[in-house]
């Protein structure tokens, strides 16, 4: 019963329908486009923004322009109307995750949203709980990589991550909270 | 209970006493006060106490200390009952079980073109700064993704520092309040402004006669400019000036002194010796923000130098007169007199002063030994001391404080002369509103134009506005709410909030400020200086009306002498400008040096002023004016103040520091934040000092009907200490009848009660600040008044215990004892060893903590409104109020000591002390206040189920209580605005949970990601909490304990540091520096 009511059982696999059919397996996987290029917050702010259509049009105002997949995109274009992307990786309102504090120690973008290059619609991959998150501020090694590589999606250690992980840890002093204000306030 | 008290003392005097007889003591209006009644409180004089019923030790105090929470848990009488809220919650789970179990979906809305250098989610800060009769506060403010959140002062200008005050900690909440106006109306029904421009056409044409505005003192480049421009093109216009806060005496006690107008600023810093002439100087002055930040800064008695000494004469406990080392609690129209025998003594010690003045005879032995010191000291002190008098003083002690500094050397030491001749209003406003409204009754105004204010209600009743007012024909009002004067205005506009829309103004100082808009009018509201070019515009056949963003730019460019043509003016200017002057994208690429070179050298300094806060060279010149002759009037029969022959009441019309004029009646925080004197909420009530209620007989919350030429009002008793004998006081600014829902809306629905009652009704044109022969008679009835002062009381072992130990929470000294025994504070109490039961924290890399300082602390209560602003903090209304539930997470303990004819006075900040061995934690059943690994304590309202435990284990009593959801009204369509306010970086909290103050949980978190982010440490003074952050006198400082340099590790060093009952070994993170004052061998008997 309390299992039933677990988020890994509730919410990974999470799949909403998007008001686009983007295909992260094809941006990134295919394409080879950074995380970063589209979330651009990433590195400085709680939040890693979606990007505004605009970003898309760099290339789509010149690529698949009739594309009948992208009607919904031009129309937010020209009617200046944002477009309503579903939230896939929601916390509840009461959890202060921030982005940055993450990303610039070296926790990469798979630790938590798993393989987006191999994801034709993004699917939440791991549980977002309280204990998961404090699996990894009680044991961060086995989580960490240099920060350069964070957005590596098939990033495989250079050396035993047991032994990586404790060096970087050491090298970034990493000591991550497990204080309740941390996240909650 | 208490045996020997004052009261008691005070009963025993008055049996002998002639009288006392049967007489009623009103019916010849006259005050039965013996001499010799005043208490003797030789074995009180170190005992301390927050309200008279503490003193007297009544019934109510008694079970106020046995119940922290109050009455029992009832619902709101408006509020759910247990049927309708199982109907409720069995529709909410059926819709739970249809939804799965996962919440709802939320949407992601990104920009379609983003705003260069936007980044969601991170709050970016805006210069800007909103005027208030005249004189402008700097401020900065917050604003979180485009939508303003908070209001804060502006850290580069030099009169915020960046502190600010208690409005302006509040005038978020006025931007976003349902109740403001939301179109034009004409004649009360829907209209638009082009309807109204078409009326304009017909208005205002010919010369202007029979036309007049009336707008509040400004001192708006652009305003002026406007007001100019119309003044051209309709010459016969009458423009009246008029605040319902009247500085009147202000400028013409400066007009007799030196002949011309000249606007004076106190250099506090400077000034050893501070004598005040009924002057709420640090809590009701246009500049009192920076006055108490140089205040304080004299005031340290670790500086090396002297500490100022300040003397308060006045008849209302103000928060200057808190703060004073030697207050004499005298009538308002006695002051002069005293006045007159501190220059006659001056006069005896050789300081030559100007003309002459007529003596001043027939003061109490006790005022003229008190004139004598002062003067003494004074004269000891020249070019080093100050003498300033209160705006409700006759233009006479205005000029005899002038008089009496340069006098003494003082001039351009400690008092500064500014020449203000580019915005000084007309010196007697009053007499010019006089002779309007006399027009206005005869009919030979047949359009008026109001441009923001509400005569209707503060112009005081004997001008009898209301009635010329609807003599007139076209009646324009332009206001941000539907108020008395609106509602009955041909014509009502509906004025932008200054959050949103372009203008500009000049501080106290002089120094211009523009002031940005933030968001985009929410209601398609105009600024007055808009609403004067369509005026403007209708005059000519093809006039255009202009926006605020044009208009305040060309006063921008003729200011700075930068405007050379007009396309510099209506060019756009850069991708991150519209057309429509709308908001700039973060001010902060202005500050950047790499400037692109597209800018010109008028947008260059336009960015630049934007970006500071201030136009650079703006600033009044310093002048030295000579003191000219004046004649000072005979002191009529100085009336001895204990002596009830003369005595005669006298009742004076204070300014609230939250009201103000009745501007801010609507603001539920103001409303809600306890006046740091009266502990009042809710309601002001009429003052009355405790001997002089004695002698009439009356009791806190009795009705009492005043009475004073001709005019008459109904309001309740407060028994306040430190009230002058023989005066009573009322504040301004209550009694609302069309502010809105939380002020009082007597029209539109009956539920909503009116808060306080409406002083403006007893005012006349020469009595605007004080009137004497008030006649007091008793109604009977009484009215329910909702003070904090015996809320959350710090039981230590109950209350004999408390006085047996005396002044043990807060400790006071003097600058004597200080260096006699500088720890002394820590010698106040003695406890064996401490030894923990619990195992004692061991704490890593920081260790937070914070150190008040009683010495500055002058009760303004700005921090408690900064901290509800930035922690969503919920209002819970009058009826939780009156039933301890208030939720305000600092409080301002304010303790009396000694004669309550003339107490001593102390102020506490209280708030959560983030105790090492906390007490709250160990009691909690759920872990939901857990220590962490930094020493705060952490609440975690998710996890809390409400037992209340902690709070009752908190023996500071800071901990709160959500009895109901405060913040369902949001569901409330008409509230949906108010969602815009909160802080997204705290949680709103809901029913049933506790709450508490966090040290500003998310201020530390945040910078420590961003110092972590940048791979620096954090330097000391990064985080500063909300409270910290409003304080005007520096009283507040937190940091990390761990770094001994810090600033707060320095402060705890100070051997007057001392930790509130520290004899509990829960260890307080937040620690007190005793307050220290310094008073004249002189004056203490």
């Amino acid at each position: 019963m309390t299992w039933g009511f677990s988020p890994k059982t509730t919410d990974v696999g999470f799949q909403p329908v998007q008001p686009i059919a983007y295909s992260h397996a094809l941006h990134v996987g295919k394409l080879g486009l950074d995380c970063r290029y589209c979330h651009t917050t990433v590195e400085r702010a709680a939040f890693a923004a979606v990007p505004p259509p605009e970003t898309c049009m760099n290339c789509h105002g010149m690529v698949k322009t009739k594309s009948a997949k992208l009607a919904a995109l031009r129309e937010s274009w020209a009617t200046d109307k944002p477009i309503d992307w579903v939230k896939v990786h929601d916390l509840p309102d009461y959890v202060y995750f921030n982005h940055s504090a993450h990303v610039t120690r070296g926790v990469g973008c798979v630790e938590c949203h798993g393989r987006i290059d191999k994801m034709e619609v993004v699917a939440q991959d791991q549980p977002l709980s309280m204990g998961w998150c404090l699996d990894c501020h009680r044991a961060p090694e086995s989580h960490l990589r240099p920060p350069e590589l964070v957005t590596k999606m098939d990033y495989v250690p250079a050396k035993p991550q047991a032994e990586l992980g404790a060096e970087l840890r050491k090298a970034h002093n990493i000591n991550p909270p497990t204080d309740c204000s941390t996240c909650h306030r | 209970m208490k045996t020997v008290t004052i009261v008691a003392k005070a009963d025993e005097t008055t049996a002998d006493s002639p009288m006392t007889d049967d007489r009623s003591p009103m019916a010849d209006g006259q005050l039965p006060i013996a001499a010799n009644e005043a208490p003797k409180t030789d074995d009180r004089a170190n005992q301390f106490w927050r309200s008279m019923s503490e003193l007297e030790g009544t019934a109510e105090f008694d079970a106020a200390l046995a119940r922290e929470f109050g009455t029992d848990v009832g619902d709101k009488s408006s509020g759910v009952n247990r049927r309708h809220f199982v109907q409720i919650m069995g529709a909410s789970l059926a819709l739970a079980g249809a939804s799965g179990c996962r919440w709802d979906k939320d949407n992601i809305h990104s920009f379609t073109r983003s705003p260069q250098s936007h980044t969601p989610g991170k709050p970016k800060y805006f210069a800007s700064a909103y005027e208030t009769d005249g004189v402008a506060q700097p401020v900065m403010v917050t604003s979180y993704d485009y939508r303003p959140i908070k209001v804060d002062g502006n850290p580069k200008h030099p009169m915020s520092l960046g502190a600010s005050d208690i409005t302006t900690q509040g005038t978020i909440l006025e931007l976003y309040d349902p109740d403001r106006s939301k179109r034009v109306l004409a004649d009360g029904k829907e209209s638009s402004w082009d309807a109204f421009k078409a009326f304009a056409k017909q208005a205002f044409k010919g010369n202007g006669a029979g036309i007049a505005f009336l707008t509040g003192s400004t001192s708006s480049p652009s305003f002026l400019a406007a007001a100019a421009e119309l003044k051209q093109k309709l010459p016969q216009a009458t423009w009246v000036t008029f605040d319902g806060i009247s500085r009147d005496n202000v400028r013409q006690g400066a007009l007799a002194a030196f002949g011309k107008p000249v606007r004076t600023m106190l250099e506090l810093a400077n000034a050893r010796v501070i004598l005040s002439l009924d002057d709420d100087f640090l809590g009701a002055h246009p500049a009192h923000v920076k006055y108490s930040r140089d205040w304080a800064a004299a005031r340290r008695p670790e500086q090396g130098h002297d500490m100022s000494r300040m003397y308060v004469v006045e008849s209302r406990l103000s928060n200057t007169g808190g703060c004073a080392d030697h207050r004499l609690p005298l009538r308002s129209r006695d002051v002069k007199g005293f006045a007159l025998a501190v220059e006659q003594a001056l006069r005896q010690s050789g300081v030559s002063l100007e003309g002459t003045s007529p003596q001043a005879a027939g003061l109490d032995a006790d005022v003229t030994k008190f004139a004598q010191t002062v003067a003494r000291d004074l004269a000891a002190h020249k070019g080093a001391c100050v003498v300033t008098a209160g705006a409700g003083q006759p233009a006479e002690v205005h000029a005899i404080a002038h008089r009496m500094n340069v006098a003494l050397g003082n001039a351009g030491k400690t008092v500064s002369y500014l020449d203000h001749s580019d915005v000084s209003q007309e010196p007697n406003q009053m007499m010019s509103l006089a002779r309007l409204i006399d027009s206005m009754g005869k009919g030979q105004v047949e359009t008026l134009v109001i441009l923001g204010g509400n005569p209707v209600y503060n112009a005081p009743g004997a001008l009898q506005f209301a009635q010329a007012y609807a003599k007139v024909k076209n009646r324009v009002h332009l206001s941000d709410a539907i108020d008395e004067t609106s509602k009955t205005a041909t014509w009502h506009l509906n004025a932008a909030h200054w959050l949103e829309t372009w203008g500009d103004s000049r501080a106290y100082d002089g120094t211009v400020i523009v002031q940005q808009p933030m968001i985009r009018p929410l209601y398609d509201g105009k600024s007055a200086i808009e609403v004067m070019s369509m005026i403007s515009a209708a005059t000519e056949e093809n006039g255009v009306a202009e926006n605020g963003y044009t208009l305040v730019r060309r006063a921008f460019g003729k200011l700075t002498g930068l405007a050379a043509d007009d396309k510099t003016l209506t060019t756009a200017l850069s991708d991150d400008y519209d057309s429509q002057g709308a908001i700039p994208e973060g001010s902060s690429a202005a500050a950047d040096a790499k400037l692109p070179v597209l800018f010109g050298s008028f947008d260059r300094a336009w960015r630049q002023s934007l970006f500071d806060g201030v136009v650079n060279g703006t600033s009044f010149s310093k002048i030295s004016p000579s003191i000219q002759q004046f004649s000072i009037s005979a002191v009529d029969a100085p009336a001895a103040r204990t002596q009830a022959a003369n005595g005669e009441l006298e009742l004076t019309f204070y300014v609230d520091s939250r009201m103000g004029d009745g501007r801010h009646s609507n603001n539920a925080w103001l409303q809600e934040t306890p006046d740091f004197m009266t502990k009042l909420t809710w309601d002001n009530a009429l003052l009355v000092g405790p001997a002089t209620a004695k002698a009439l007989s009356l009791e806190d919350e009795g009705m009492v009907k005043l009475s004073v030429n001709g005019r008459e009002l109904t309001v309740p008793v407060l028994v306040q200490p430190g009230q002058a004998m023989g005066s009573l006081a009322l504040a301004m600014g209550y009694g609302r009848t069309a502010a809105g829902r939380v002020g009082g809306w007597m029209e539109r629905e009956l539920d909503h009660t009116v808060a306080g009652f409406d002083a403006n009704v007893l005012r006349g044109t020469e009595t605007v600040a004080f009137v004497a022969g008030v006649k007091v008679a008793a109604t009977g009835e009484t009215f329910k008044l909702a003070t904090t002062v015996d809320h959350f009381l710090i039981d230590q072992g109950g209350i004999a215990e408390r006085e047996r130990r005396g002044g043990e929470i807060i400790r006071m000294g003097t600058v004597e004892e200080y260096t006699h025994e500088p720890d002394f504070a820590k010698h106040m109490v003695h406890h064996p060893p401490l030894e923990s039961l619990f195992n004692e924290w061991e704490y890593g890399q920081r260790r937070w903590g914070m150190a008040i300082d009683l010495t500055s602390c002058t009760g303004c209560s700005a921090c408690v409104v900064a901290c509800t602003a930035e922690n969503n903090v919920p209002v819970v209304g009058k009826e939780q109020v009156l039933r301890n539930r208030e939720m305000h997470w600092i409080r301002i303990d304010r303790y009396f000591r000694g004669d309550p004819e003339n107490p001593q006075l102390g102020a506490q900040p209280m708030l959560c002390q983030q105790c090492e061995n906390a007490p709250c934690e160990q009691v909690c059943p759920v872990g939901a206040t857990i220590h962490s690994s930094e020493g705060l304590n952490d609440m975690v309202y998710n996890r809390c189920i409400g037992t209340r435990y902690c709070s009752n284990n908190c023996p500071y009593k800071v901990r709160r209580f959500n009895y109901f959801n405060f913040h369902e009204d949001l569901k409330d369509g008409r509230n949906e605005v108010k969602k815009m306010m909160n802080n997204p970086e705290v949680t709103v909290r809901f029913r049933g949970v506790m709450e508490k103050c966090t040290y500003c949980v998310q201020r530390i978190q945040n910078t420590k990601i961003v110092a972590k982010n940048e791979k620096r440490p954090i330097k000391d003074g990064e985080i500063v909490p909300a409270c910290a952050q409003a304080c005007a006198t520096d009283a507040i400082v937190f940091g990390d304990l761990s770094d001994p340099s810090s600033r707060v590790s320095k402060l705890k060093k100070l051997p007057r540091n001392y930790d509130v009952l520290a004899e509990l070994n829960i260890k307080p993170r937040t620690s007190y520096l005793a307050k220290i004052t310094n008073p004249n061998g002189g004056l203490v008997s």
